[in-house]
């Protein structure tokens, strides 16, 4: 798995929150490798633990109150965690950029659109401020939007919703970065302008081989642009797999859950579509045994016990769950 | 993981352990936790916030001291004893007296009277005149906001306490004209954030629904604007108490406050100044009352304010 | 733009009027005649006052003369003051008020701004504690104590300072911090609330995630917007340090339009309370629309060629 190939290399990663109940355990032990101009998709609700893990790339967990408890990230051969802020400022921007959720909100309502870009092009590509007047013109070209030499001088207000996540996908890959985070990209957009961005962010990810993280909770944008899926329950990732094993056939429960409450084209029109009852653990008390067991189906008393570790189903699937431990025989 | 664990995982493991036990989760109950009403937990925000309680508690002690603390002293506070001027703080004058030998205990807790009462009775028709015409604006909107809005504006242009000066000259100067001349222009700032409000609230979903059921504009008005801009409302009467009553205090000292043998703090600290660094008590009394009065108010206005909007609290 | 500037100055043309046909009224509300207060005045003399000041004629015609003389920036004689006219004291006193309001402002601006700063970014740290209880004493502590107590300590008892007089630059110092002190709190909190709003904002994230470091993101996207409000306190703090005026300079003994409005309202000198005080209001004016300018030019968001209508700030 660990090739020359891989740009991402996240191992045994813990992240915990330091509140007035206690320490509550944000990531627990994540695990995961991402390839040169691989799309992977984390998945999960709110509170897995999936935008902690894409923040902890980028080191913007704010501290206090997270902390990295233990664990490395490998990015590009260098270990993030070691890095000093102002080693991490000449990466973040330049070799990573990160999308957020809410674009009305994430860029800065007193600068124009075209300084936003060029701030980042001056900090990293030693630009001048024509080329990188230039260079911004010409991303916004990229994403899409009409007339950018008008464009470029304008505020985020008088922007579309879409308008401004395209703008703010230029500015994540003004400097052409190795990573691209997409935290939840969609989220906050009109279902058209979602197929819209999603569209975008693939092209893109396609000419200029950019490596994705998208982190989302909708699993059904997955299936249109990424390549492999992490989900991840708790804290934990609960299963890993490709695209197709994860849609075709889903191992843990969790995942199972999932896409039964998502609709789906080719499913029976009376085949109702089942949320999964409960809420997701305590996390500031986490069980010991599975997160999952309370809401589980198919819980057994092991699972209250001990969390199993990830087995494997194929070279790319693994699933953590007791269900397909080799000594569980279906009675 | 420990190394122990991992071993059972890898092996083989009893198959006891593969029971099947019960799901624990049912139907998803919502909002369990959510059984304070907001009434409540606004109480409990302001109740846990140290800084505001303390401010509370100040308050009450100055308002109870300000009914009894006259009662307690041997000694009125208008009687004058030329044998008794400018003495210091005593056994016998706990404040000291002033230099016509009248008891400071007792002048500064009817000082704290007619301040207090000033400062509540100005927030009150501030408060009154206020939510009126912020309501009038709000509610009618189109050319009746309009016209009340430009003659807030033109009324606002001039700074506060020259219009209370102007109108204390005029009308003369005792507790109750000081209060009329507050109010002239003391609302405007209610009635905008009371319309404001108004605005606001009059396009949210549940008065449209309540207008759609045919609920009429004035109920919809009381039923459900005026509750849902109580916040901001009671904020701003308990940060205008103390500003009323500096205003009070402030046309003491030009000499337009309350007239002898009356005393508000603002005419006692101007009494003072001429004298006060031979006799400081008699400056250190009112002011450090004043002083600890209009702080009290502050942090506890503060302190509402952060229970009511916790959004805003830091 | 042009519109705006000129809805704003006919607002300010048609409060001004409104103020100056208030006053008017006002004074004239006053029974009896300005003079019946000096007991030793002859009858004749009396007579030929009243006549001088044009008192006998009728109301309507003193009205439109008053309002005649006033388009002329004629405010009358002073009724106290001898052979000055209203006009010439505002003007003499008012270079003393300017010099020291304007230090003042610029004073309180600086350093509100930057105690609010420094609470902000010491978020819950002993100093933002420290600075935001020096903030509430600040509003709560009365400038006319405050001026009395420093001018004592710090003039009379230690000699620092010169007790009164704009003399010298030191003359400054007390009187700034007696104007100043309340100004600053506000701006301090102000500040602080602002930018620990701006700073948890999502487009600082964003700055972060560009790799910008965090001293440029402070000073280029999180000031900027922190201070918006700040603007918008700029007309509420002329009118503080207006009123703040009125006393400090009485109690430093500064010969501006402070001390001079005191004098008119304890010696009931009406023409001159009236001229101050549309005096004052024209400069508040003049302060809010410059404030409307200046908000204006800095947030992109605000269009100048709409109605204002919606948000006052409240303050």
């Amino acid at each position: 798995m660990n090739d020359n190939d891989t740009v991402l290399s996240v191992k045994e990663l813990q992240v915990a929150f330091r509140t007035r109940s206690g320490e509550v355990q944000g990531v627990r032990n994540v695990t995961f490798d991402l390839k040169k101009g691989e799309a992977l998709a984390i998945v999960g609700e709110s509170g897995s633990g999936k935008s902690v893990t894409a923040q902890s790339i980028m080191r913007l967990i704010p501290s206090p109150p997270g902390m990295v408890k233990g664990g490395t990230i490998q990015f590009n051969g260098q270990n993030i965690l070691k890095k000093s802020e102002k080693e991490m400022e000449a990466i973040r921007g330049k070799e990573m950029g990160m999308i957020f959720q809410d674009p009305m909100t994430s860029l800065n309502p007193t600068m124009t659109i075209g300084r936003q870009i060029t701030e980042v092009l001056i900090k990293h590509q030693n630009m001048d401020k024509k080329q990188a007047r230039l260079r911004a013109i010409e991303m916004l070209r990229l994403v899409g939007l009409p007339s950018p030499d008008q464009r470029f001088s304008q505020y985020p207000h008088e922007f579309s919703g879409g308008m401004r996540q395209r703008a703010m996908i230029a500015i994540a890959l003004a400097c052409d970065p190795t990573l691209l985070i997409a935290d939840e990209p969609t989220t906050a957009l009109d279902v058209t302008i979602q197929a819209q961005i999603l569209e975008l962010m693939k092209d893109l990810q396609e000419r200029l081989g950019t490596s994705i993280i998208l982190i989302t909770h909708d699993l059904g944008i997955v299936a249109d642009m990424c390549d492999r899926v992490i989900v991840m329950y708790a804290g934990k990732v609960v299963e890993e797999g490709t695209k197709d094993e994860i849609f075709k056939n889903p191992k843990h429960p969790y995942t199972r859950g999932l896409l039964r409450s998502l609709p789906r084209l080719d499913q029976p029109k009376d085949e109702p579509l089942i949320p999964i009852d409960g809420t997701p653990p305590n996390m500031a008390n986490p069980p010991i045994g599975c997160a999952f067991c309370d809401r589980c189906d198919f819980a057994m008393k092991i699972c209250t016990e001990v969390d199993s570790k990830m087995i494997t189903h194929s070279e790319t699937h693994a699933s953590r769950c007791w269900l397909h431990h080799s000594s569980y025989r279906e009675e | 993981m420990q190394p122990a664990e991992m071993n059972t995982q890898d092996g083989h493991i009893d198959s006891a352990q593969f029971a099947r036990i019960e799901k624990q989760a049912k139907v998803t109950e919502v909002g369990v936790t959510r059984s304070r009403s907001a009434g409540q937990e606004i109480w409990y925000r302001l109740r846990t916030n140290h800084w505001a309680m303390f401010g509370l508690y100040v308050l009450a002690v100055v308002i109870i001291m300000a009914i009894i603390g006259p009662l307690i002293s041997q000694y009125d506070y208008y009687t004058t004893n030329l044998d008794a001027t400018n003495q210091a703080p005593s056994s016998e004058y706990w404040f000291g007296t002033d230099n016509l030998g009248r008891d400071m205990f007792s002048r500064t807790w009817k000082g704290a009277q007619i301040s207090l009462t000033v400062g509540l009775a100005a927030a009150l028709a501030d408060l009154l005149i206020g939510v009126l015409m912020g309501g009038i604006m709000g509610y009618f909107g189109g050319k009746v906001d309009e016209f009340l809005n430009r003659f807030s504006e033109v009324l606002y242009a001039i700074p506060y306490l020259l219009v209370v000066i102007l109108v204390s000259v005029v009308l003369g100067s005792n507790m109750w004209t000081i209060v009329l001349a507050m109010s002239i222009t003391g609302w405007i700032n209610m009635s905008w954030i009371v319309r404001g409000q108004i605005m606001q609230l009059k396009n949210q979903e549940y008065v449209l629904a309540s207008r759609s059921m045919g609920a009429g504009g004035f109920h919809i008005l009381l039923r459900h604007l005026v509750p849902n801009s109580l916040g901001p409302i009671i904020v701003t009467v308990a940060l205008s108490v103390p500003s009323a009553i500096f205003a009070e205090a402030f046309l003491s000292f030009l000499g337009l406050g309350v007239q002898s043998p009356a005393a508000s703090w603002g005419v006692m600290i101007n009494d003072a100044l001429s004298s006060w660094k031979m006799y400081p008590w008699q400056l250190l009394f009112p002011a450090g009352m004043l002083t600890i009065t209009m702080l009290a108010f502050n942090i506890f206005g503060d302190g509402l304010r952060d229970a009511f909007d916790p959004k805003m609290k830091v | 733009m042009i519109r705006f500037l000129l809805r704003k100055t006919v607002n300010i043309v048609l409060s001004l009027f409104v103020l100056a046909t208030a006053t008017f009224f006002l004074m004239k509300a006053i029974p009896g005649d300005p003079f019946m207060q000096e007991k030793n005045v002859p009858d004749v003399v009396r007579q030929n006052l009243i006549k001088f000041y044009g008192f006998d004629k009728p109301m309507w015609e003193q009205y439109l003369v008053y309002l005649n003389n006033l388009i002329h920036l004629d405010l009358g004689m002073s009724m106290r003051q001898q052979y000055q006219s209203v006009s010439d004291i505002i003007a003499r006193s008012f270079t003393y008020s300017l010099q020291l309001g304007l230090v003042a402002i610029v004073v309180s601006i600086i350093v509100g701004i930057a105690v609010g700063l420094i609470a902000a970014l010491y978020h819950r740290k002993l100093i933002d504690k420290l600075a935001m209880l020096f903030a509430t004493l600040g509003i709560a502590v009365p400038n006319f104590v405050l001026g009395t107590i420093i001018q004592y300590y710090f003039a009379n008892k230690f000699r620092f300072f010169d007790v009164a007089g704009l003399n010298d630059p030191s003359d400054f110092v007390l009187p700034t911090i007696a104007l100043s002190v309340l100004p600053i709190a506000f701006i301090a909190r102000l500040t602080r609330s602002t930018m620990l709003e701006v700073l948890s904002a999502d487009y600082i994230r964003t700055a972060k995630a560009k790799g910008i470091g965090s001293l440029t993101i402070l000073i280029r996207h999180a000031l900027r917007n922190g201070l918006l409000p700040v603007v918008s306190y700029v007309g509420p703090m002329t009118a503080n340090i207006i009123t703040g005026s009125v006393v400090v300079e009485s109690i430093f003994g500064i010969a501006g339009l402070g001390k001079f409005f005191t004098m008119s309202v304890s010696n009931r000198d009406y023409t001159l309370i009236m001229g101050i005080t549309l005096f004052y209001a024209a400069i508040l004016m003049f302060a809010r629309f410059l404030t409307d300018i200046a908000y204006a030019l800095i947030d992109p968001r605000i269009k100048m060629m709409k109605k204002g209508g919606g948000g006052h700030a409240a303050g």
